[in-house]
């Protein structure tokens, strides 16, 4: 049998503690107090030892008996295991006994079980809310994980529908080996989704990755013949290719693409990663456009026989500002996950960081919000982390009043001043019942002047309907 | 497409926010999530103000003075924290009985979950736990309450 260290140790530094402590064991009855316990209540201890300590029992008249019965935890501790207290024994006439908070543990469940009561301050009874959220989501994520440990790429964690049915999209297409077609936008993080789900549906298969828009029908057969030349080699070998940007891929390297599956007869699975579901139901002539620097690129456009090949099976994900509600929980996975790689000490977001992350509207969707938590761990100096610790892109973004962004037209100041004279100058008249000398005086003019800016806007009138503030679109203000 | 200062000269199709807390926490999710699903040519505006302010502000809205069944385009977001609750309470059923059209949100702060229906009682449509929830609510909010002008007739 294994024994414990010698106990007089622990004995020596709980006497040289001034927190009171002291032992009840199994059969209620007090077995140990410590110095600090003899004198917070101004007794010998001594005397107390082998007096029940039971919430309840009936108790004698003796006062140390009494005295004994008020160090009883409280009902229900068996069950609990741990319990606090606010504990203010009665003392006497000469000595006041102040009370103090005692946190009470049960040690052990069988016969040999004993009952520790400490006395002191305890913080934790008032569950930090900041401690408390960060559980919940924690929660949240642990279930998440649970579920989906299978498919456990964090960018799939959530709670909106858009996550929830991106997941059962994953989740299809993780146990079958189709064409699949990936549809998101830019930083969503499709590629690690595709990869992954490649792992799961064909473990061990090739896989061969090229970047569509650089392709050309001689180039996709240089950068994926390995895994042609496998499967041209073994009728049974099969193979992947994932395509990225594929909707910016030339039309003739995806029609090339489309001949090499239908050549090895679906043993060569595409994985495209396209921008804009739309895609999927559009197949015209090609066209270009001008990029930032005058370069001449084609318009994003599928092929319409690639476009039928992904159509069996698409994954879309939808960006982050429009699912808001999953950025709590994927900021804490990411967070949890550059803490537990070392990467820092922060290990939970504060709710003001939830906050800031919530209305920035993320541009580049979660690989910024990746790079803004490792960011945010790294730059953390202790386990909470604040708006101040992320990217400053992200901790000064305040959400624009949509009242200073409208959209505006050119207008004329002289017409918009004669218009609002005149609108002032019929509210005068209509105050005034008509009399065109009162209105002068309510707006402070002379009644000449008043009947000049009538008479101009009666001939104007005559001449011309009255005219629209300018528009942008010349047509527009001549029909107006 | 509306001209510069045109609501001088024309009316208003400004969806007013209201926006009555302590900081600024939900003012901010106001003005980013206000604009979802709100059609052309609807426009958002978010406006921090005090509690008591905010009847005189509705009363003021040229939709106020014709009366239900119309509705006011404005919204109310209150922050109702446990020291703040109990005033502003006052207010929200003062604006409910005088201005039943205007939406009252509600964002709640360490509020306990038992006094949520005791809320929603007094007038509060929705109940908003975080700023984030706010984003699907001012979705629906906009699609449902501000489909189109004709509405402010």
């Amino acid at each position: 049998m294994t024994a414990g260290t010698k106990i007089r140790n622990l004995m020596r530094l709980l006497d040289a503690s001034d927190a009171p402590v002291w032992a009840i064991d199994n059969a209620g009855k007090l077995v140990y107090l410590s110095a600090a316990t003899a004198r917070w209540l101004g007794v010998d201890v001594e005397r107390l030892l082998q007096r029940r300590a039971v919430a309840g029992s009936p108790v004698s008249n003796d006062p140390l008996n009494l005295l004994a019965a008020t160090l009883s935890p409280p009902p229900g501790l068996k069950q609990r295991g741990t319990a606090s207290l606010r504990v203010q024994p009665a003392g006497d006439a000469k000595h006041r006994i102040e009370p103090i908070d005692v946190r009470f543990v049960r040690i052990g469940s069988d016969e040999s079980g004993l009952t520790i009561a400490i006395g002191g301050r305890f913080s934790d009874r008032a569950a930090d809310e900041e401690i408390a959220d960060a559980a919940i989501v924690r929660q949240q994520l642990d279930a998440w994980r649970k579920r989906h440990a299978s498919i456990a790429t964090v960018a799939t964690a959530g709670v909106s529908s858009s996550a929830k049915r991106m997941r059962a999209r994953i989740q299809v297409a993780a146990t079958v080996r189709t064409h699949i077609g990936f549809f998101g936008p830019p930083g969503c993080s499709y590629e690690s989704i595709a990869q992954r789900i490649h792992q799961q549906s064909a473990p061990r298969e090739a896989i061969a990755i090229v970047d569509g828009p650089l392709m050309d029908p001689e180039l996709l057969d240089a950068s994926i013949v390995p895994a042609v030349n496998q499967l041209a080699n073994s009728a049974d070998a099969k193979a992947t290719v994932l395509v990225r940007g594929l909707d910016e891929m030339p039309l003739d390297a995806q029609r090339h693409l489309v001949q090499l599956i239908g050549t090895f007869n679906d043993r060569l699975r595409l994985l495209g990663l396209c921008r804009d579901h739309a895609m999927l139901h559009t197949s015209a002539d090609i066209d270009t456009h001008e990029d930032a620097i005058g370069v001449k690129r084609p318009e994003r456009q599928l092929d319409a026989a690639i476009a039928d090949l992904l159509a069996s099976l698409t994954v879309t994900i939808e960006p982050l500002a429009t699912r808001v509600e999953d950025i709590p929980l994927l900021a804490a996975a990411l967070v949890d996950a550059h803490h537990a790689a070392g990467d820092g000490v922060g290990e939970r977001l504060s709710r003001a960081a939830i906050d800031a992350l919530v209305i920035y509207p993320w541009p580049n969707n979660f690989e910024e919000l990746d790079a803004a938590m490792r960011h945010a761990v790294r730059s953390a100096t202790r386990d909470s982390i604040g708006p101040e610790n992320f990217p400053l892109a992200i901790r000064s973004f305040r959400p624009g009043d949509t009242l200073s962004q409208r959209k505006v037209q050119s207008v004329s100041l002289d017409e918009m001043l004669e218009a609002f004279e005149l609108k002032m100058i019929k509210s005068a008249v209509d105050a005034s019942d008509g009399n065109r000398a009162a209105a002068a005086r309510l707006l402070g003019i002379t009644r000449s002047r008043l009947l000049r800016r009538i008479d101009a806007v009666d001939s104007d009138s005559t001449k011309s309907p009255p005219r629209p503030p300018k528009s942008s679109s010349p047509s527009q203000g001549e029909d107006a | 497409m509306r001209t510069i200062a045109s609501e001088l000269l024309e009316p208003s199709n400004d969806v007013t926010w209201l926006v009555c807390e302590r900081d600024s926490r939900w003012a901010d999710a106001a003005r980013r999530f206000s604009p979802e699903g709100l059609i052309d040519p609807w426009i958002p505006v978010v406006i921090s103000c005090e509690a008591a302010d905010i009847p005189n502000r509705i009363a003021r809205h040229r939709m106020a003075k014709l009366g239900p069944p119309r509705r006011i385009p404005m919204i109310v977001l209150w922050e109702l924290t446990p020291k703040s609750i109990a005033g502003q309470c006052r207010v929200i059923t003062q604006l409910r009985l005088a201005f039943p059209t205007v939406i009252q949100l509600a964002g709640l702060t360490r509020i306990p979950g038992s006094m949520w229906t005791a809320i929603s009682e007094l007038g509060v449509s929705i109940m908003l736990p975080d700023p984030e929830a706010l984003q699907n609510v001012a979705r629906t909010v906009n699609q449902r309450a501000f489909l189109a002008p004709a509405c402010l007739g």
